[in-house]
């Protein structure tokens, strides 16, 4: 009977191989016009204002399909462990023409959508007040709400169409209220010097060292030169001290040179790297340090300010 | 708990009924597994079942290239071609052209993420200028094809240009191996847009690619594989190059009007682009992309690629051994 059962499933699941892999993706139409390749308007995936209209059905991306959607990209999200995408177009009602596209990433908590967030941050971007994560381009919304990325773009960034977009955006967050709104490891970042919109959490391989996982970073500008101060968080203070020592050890194994300290920061390591001058230390669970710095004197100074907030902030 | 009839035993009459039907059942699974075997099995893509692309450079023309700086692509791509001897040079009458464009995603040109419409038609102008029999326009992008090449403008541009549209569907794909490859392999390559074609030019944008660190010329003929083609993300050096290995162009255009230079591939942002008013023409697509790297504020050593495929006999990273043609126009 079991024989029976399992000849009966193979059977029935050779009709269902995946032709995908032996020819191509299985796109159709050829030689269409474009007047033919209108989307049919349906459903919003999002509660809409009376502005705007769906321009395309919504899209659905799992992270084994996600370069589907936007290809080499989808590593950067992969690595921050990402869990769906969906998405849809939507056009202003009276203008057709003028469209976006609404993104919303699952990525399962604050600290991976923040992630993303921070890693494709603009350079020129102005902060928006949707939620504590959030700026805006000249074309474009980008925030955080708690486990959910999200990016309004548009190409036509008219001031009604800009305006619907926060509007979605508003009624999106109203409708899906954040469990957390805010990162604590940012809080232990000193804000004097600091430049703005330079937040950045990295995963994973920080400044390529392997064991450097979820290491936050700000960037500082001291007397003229900039600087990153990071810092990573670990379960025991134990662990903190043998991850300062490892990296410490990790820039001398790949050409780094010690370089001796003035003692501003207890148990710092600096070390000369490719021009350029590292530090690490850690107090408590954390560890932090300055990275690339354009000399010891810049790399000390920031790293004080840093060891003086954590030593505040964590007693 | 013990069964009573198990605990009284069997008969040696019982036993040989149970043994005989054992037997026929496992009989009849044989039979029935006989009957299924297929013994032909799926058909093996046999060496005459594949395909390889046709060797579309001109013999005994050489590696060219033409840099020509300006806003308008009109005019830039038009002064490019004249500085290499006019389009004529590559394009004669009779040739059945294909463009094998950058339509990757379904983002509007002024996202910079896929080739620009206006390139595209002028190209098109300019291949029926030079007496061009047919102009086809075809690609396999990431998204849905249609919106791909509806959004993008392209599809708009192409046929108002006259030329034909062609986007793929299931039975476009025929596999090709690449050979001395380790990647490309039995794959399928959208094949239909290249029969009966005779001229291959790759129009593609200057982009940040956040896997391999730039996506131009040589990237652009990703486009022509089918499958489950996001499995070559994970050796993107290598697969950049068996493209350049798969694909010989008569020339490529590399538009570097303005250049993504973030959050590549797709952007997003207008704060993604900068304006570098470049437009880049050769025969040769590693030199080409060789010199997009420097618009990207790179050098052609920050793109392992383009020395594999430089290593693999596809071209030149010294882009100026080519004497590149320079001019702007306003």
């Amino acid at each position: 009977m079991i024989l029976a059962i399992v000849a009966a499933g193979v059977f029935v699941k050779q009709f269902h191989y995946d032709r995908a892999v032996f020819l191509g993706a299985a796109p159709s139409g050829t030689a269409v016009k474009p007047s033919a390749l209108l989307s049919p308007a349906v459903n919003a995936f999002v509660e809409l204002p009376g502005e705007l209209t769906p321009l395309s059905a919504p899209e659905t991306f799992n992270p084994d399909n996600l370069y589907d959607k936007i290809d080499g990209k989808a590593e950067l999200y992969l690595s921050a462990g990402v869990l769906g995408l969906r998405c849809q177009r939507f056009a202003l009602k009276n203008d057709p023409n003028t469209w976006m596209e609404f993104f919303v990433y699952d990525m399962d908590n604050l600290r991976q959508s923040f992630a993303v967030f921070s890693m494709q941050q603009r350079a020129d971007a102005q902060l928006l007040d949707l939620a504590t994560y959030a700026y805006q381009t000249k074309n474009a919304l980008f925030f955080c709400n708690g486990r959910y990325y999200i990016e309004a773009v548009t190409a036509s960034p008219a001031p009604e169409m800009m305006a619907a977009m926060v509007l979605v955006s508003r009624q999106f967050i109203a409708n899906n209220p954040p469990q957390q709104t805010r990162l604590a490891e940012l809080d232990l970042f000193p804000s004097e010097h600091r430049v703005p919109n330079s937040y950045m959490l990295q995963p994973a391989d920080a400044f390529g060292f392997d064991q450097f996982k979820n290491v936050f970073s700000a960037r500082y500008t001291v007397n003229g030169a900039e600087v990153m101060a990071f810092l990573t968080i670990r379960p025991t203070a134990e662990d903190a001290t043998a991850l300062s020592a490892a990296y410490q050890q990790f820039l001398l194994t790949n050409g780094g040179r010690n370089l001796p300290g003035t003692g501003k920061v207890p148990a710092a390591s600096l070390a000369e790297l490719l021009g350029s001058v590292e530090l690490v230390f850690s107090r408590g669970k954390v560890v932090g340090g300055i990275h690339a710095a354009p000399n010891a004197e810049a790399a000390e100074q920031m790293a004080a300010l840093l060891y003086k907030k954590i030593s505040e902030a964590t007693p | 708990m013990t069964n009573p009839q198990d605990a009284q035993g069997i008969s040696r009459r019982d036993f040989l009924a149970r043994a005989a039907k054992a037997g026929a059942a496992i009989a009849a699974t044989g039979v029935v597994g006989y009957w299924l075997h297929d013994r032909v099995g799926p058909k093996a893509q046999t060496v005459t079942d594949l395909v390889s692309l046709p060797d579309f450079s001109l013999p005994g023309v050489g590696p060219k290239m033409s840099i020509i700086t300006g806003t308008e692509r009109v005019k830039t791509i038009g002064r490019a071609f004249a500085a290499l001897g006019g389009i004529e040079q590559f394009i004669k009458k009779g040739d059945r052209v294909l463009l094998k464009v950058n339509a990757a995603f379904a983002s509007p040109p002024a996202l910079g993420a896929t080739a620009h419409p206006q390139l595209v038609a002028e190209v098109i102008r300019l291949c029926y200028l030079a007496g061009a029999a047919a102009v086809a326009v075809s690609d396999n992008p990431i998204n849905d094809p249609q919106s791909c090449f509806r959004l993008t403008g392209i599809a708009e541009a192409a046929q108002t240009a006259g030329a034909r549209l062609v986007l793929p569907q299931e039975d476009y794909f025929k596999p090709t191996t690449v050979r001395d490859g380790t990647l490309i392999k039995n794959w399928p390559v959208l094949y239909e847009p290249f029969r009966g074609v005779n001229k291959l030019i790759g129009i593609a944008p200057v982009k940040d690619h956040h896997r391999s660190g730039a996506s131009m010329s040589m990237k652009n003929w990703y486009g022509l594989m089918g499958g489950r083609r996001n499995m070559f993300h994970q050796d993107i050096h290598n697969i950049i190059k068996e493209l350049a290995m798969l694909v010989s162009p008569t020339l490529v255009i590399l538009d570097g009007t303005t250049t993504m230079m973030s959050n590549g591939p797709t952007g997003g942002s207008f704060d993604d682009l900068k304006q570098t008013n470049t437009m880049i023409v050769s025969t040769d697509q590693v030199a080409a992309d060789a010199f997009g790297a420097t618009l990207l504020g790179k050098t052609a050593a920050n793109l392992p690629f383009i020395a594999k495929a430089a290593s693999a006999g596809r071209g030149t990273a010294d882009y100026g051994s080519l004497k590149p043609v320079r001019d702007h126009v306003d």
